[in-house]
C-alpha cells in the first residue's frame, strides 16, 4: 500500500468498513512509514479535555471487603534476616571469649554437674521464661524457612553449650563474682535471642 | 521502601489496607478506562489487588509500589482479555462504530456525551490503545509489545479512536 492508498483508505478504516487485507496492509504501511504516522497525527490530534480527566475514581461501592475476603494468608518463608545473622555473630564471640576465659583459668576442684536443684532463685525464673519463649517460638516454626530454623537451633545449642559450661564452672568455684556475672549475661543472651526468634516467627 | 509496604509483604493485611486506600483510585480509574464499564472494573480492580497482595513478596522495591502496582494492572487486564479470548488484533468486523451508539450507553436523548463516557463506549481495541497512549502515556512501540499487536497497529487504532471521539463529542 503505497502512502496515497494509505490517505484515501483511512475513512473506511476508521468507519470499519475496510476490508481486512487492506486493514493488515494499511497497518503494515504505519509500522514503517513515518510521513503517515505524522500524517495521522496531524489529522486526528488528542482531543482536547484530556488533562482534566480524573487520575484517580473511587470505587462505590467500596471494594477492599471483596478484597481481604480472596487474600490469602501469607505464610512467607523467608531467609534468616541480616540483625539475626549480626546478633548470631556477636553472640558466638561472647560465647567464645567466656569460654576462652574459663579455659585459661588456673585448674579449679573438679567441676559438678548442673542440676535444676542447684539452679539460683534467680535462674529459675530465667529458666521459666526461656520455657515459655521456648514454647512460643515452638508454636510458630513452621512458618520459617529450614533454613532460618537451623540457624535458629544451631545458635541456640551454642548459648546452651556456654551456659551449662560456665554454670559448671561456677559450681566448681562457689562465689566467684565473675563467673557469676557470665551465667546471667548467658542466661541474658538466651532470653534476648529467645525472644527475637519468637518474635520473628510471629511475624512471618 | 515504604514501612508500610515491607509492613504488608511480611503478612500484614491491614498495612496492605492502607496500601489499597491509597492506590485504589488510581487503579480504580485505569481500569474503568481499559474496560469500559463500572462492573468489569470493579471485578479488575478487585483481580489486580488480589494480585498484588499474592505478587507482593516478589516486589524488590526497585520502582516505587504505585509504579509497580500501574504495571500490575495493565498486565491482569492484558491476562484476562487474552485469557477470554476477546484480544482483538482486528477489531472491524464485530465491532462497528454503531457500538458507539450501545444501547446500556447511550447518552440521555439531547445530552452531549462527555469525553469519558465516549472513551467507554469505544471500541475494545481502539479503547486500549487510546487509553495506553493519550491517558496513560505509553509510546506506541511499548504498547506494541505489552498487547501484542504491531506498531502500525496501534498508530491506526489510536487514530481510530481520536476520530470516533471526536465525532462522539461533537453530536
Amino acid at each position: 500500500m503505497t502512502c496515497v492508498e494509505l490517505r484515501i483508505r483511512l475513512e473506511a478504516y476508521a468507519r470499519g468498513t475496510l476490508p481486512e487485507p487492506e486493514v493488515s496492509a494499511l497497518e503494515q504501511h504505519l509500522s514503517g512509514c513515518a510521513d503517515c504516522a505524522r500524517f495521522l497525527e496531524a489529522a486526528e490530534p488528542a482531543p482536547v479535555g484530556l488533562a482534566a480527566l480524573p487520575r484517580s475514581i473511587a470505587p462505590a461501592p467500596d471494594l477492599w471487603p471483596d478484597i481481604q475476603a480472596r487474600m490469602r494468608p501469607r505464610l512467607r518463608r523467608i531467609a534468616l534476616p541480616g540483625w539475626l545473622l549480626a546478633a548470631a555473630a556477636i553472640l558466638l564471640v561472647a560465647v567464645s571469649s567466656g569460654v576462652t576465659m574459663l579455659l585459661v583459668r588456673p585448674p579449679v576442684r573438679a567441676l559438678a554437674p548442673a542440676t535444676a536443684a542447684a539452679l539460683s532463685p534467680l535462674e529459675a525464673q530465667y529458666a521459666s521464661a526461656a520455657t515459655d519463649l521456648r514454647t512460643a517460638f515452638d508454636q510458630a516454626r513452621q512458618q520459617l524457612s529450614p533454613e532460618t530454623i537451623r540457624t535458629i537451633e544451631r545458635n541456640l545449642a551454642v548459648i546452651d553449650s556456654a551456659l551449662a559450661e560456665s554454670r559448671r564452672a561456677l559450681a566448681g568455684d562457689p562465689g566467684n563474682a565473675s563467673l557469676e556475672r557470665l551465667v546471667i549475661a548467658t542466661w541474658q543472651q538466651k532470653m534476648d535471642f529467645l525472644r527475637r526468634a519468637a518474635a520473628l516467627s510471629t511475624r512471618s | 521502601m515504604s514501612h508500610l509496604v515491607e509492613r504488608a509483604q511480611a503478612g500484614d493485611d491491614e498495612a496492605f489496607g492502607a496500601l489499597y486506600r491509597e492506590h485504589v483510585g488510581r487503579i480504580h480509574a485505569l481500569c474503568l478506562r481499559l474496560a469500559g464499564d463500572a462492573q468489569a472494573a470493579g471485578e479488575l480492580t478487585q483481580d489486580v489487588f488480589v494480585r498484588a497482595w499474592e505478587a507482593l513478596p516478589s516486589f524488590r522495591g526497585e520502582s516505587a509500589f504505585g509504579s509497580w502496582l500501574h504495571r500490575l494492572a495493565m498486565n491482569v487486564f492484558l491476562g484476562k482479555r487474552r485469557a477470554t479470548g476477546r484480544r482483538e488484533r482486528r477489531v472491524f468486523s464485530t465491532e462497528e462504530p454503531a457500538l458507539l451508539e450501545r444501547p446500556g450507553e447511550r447518552a440521555q436523548p439531547g445530552a452531549r456525551l462527555d469525553l469519558e463516557q465516549a472513551i467507554a463506549a469505544l471500541p475494545k481495541g481502539a479503547r486500549a490503545v487510546f487509553v495506553l497512549h493519550d491517558v496513560e502515556g505509553y509510546q506506541h512501540g511499548e504498547i506494541a509489545r505489552m498487547t501484542g499487536i504491531a506498531e502500525g497497529t496501534s498508530k491506526a487504532q489510536l487514530f481510530r479512536a481520536r476520530r470516533l471521539l471526536r465525532e462522539a463529542l461533537a453530536r
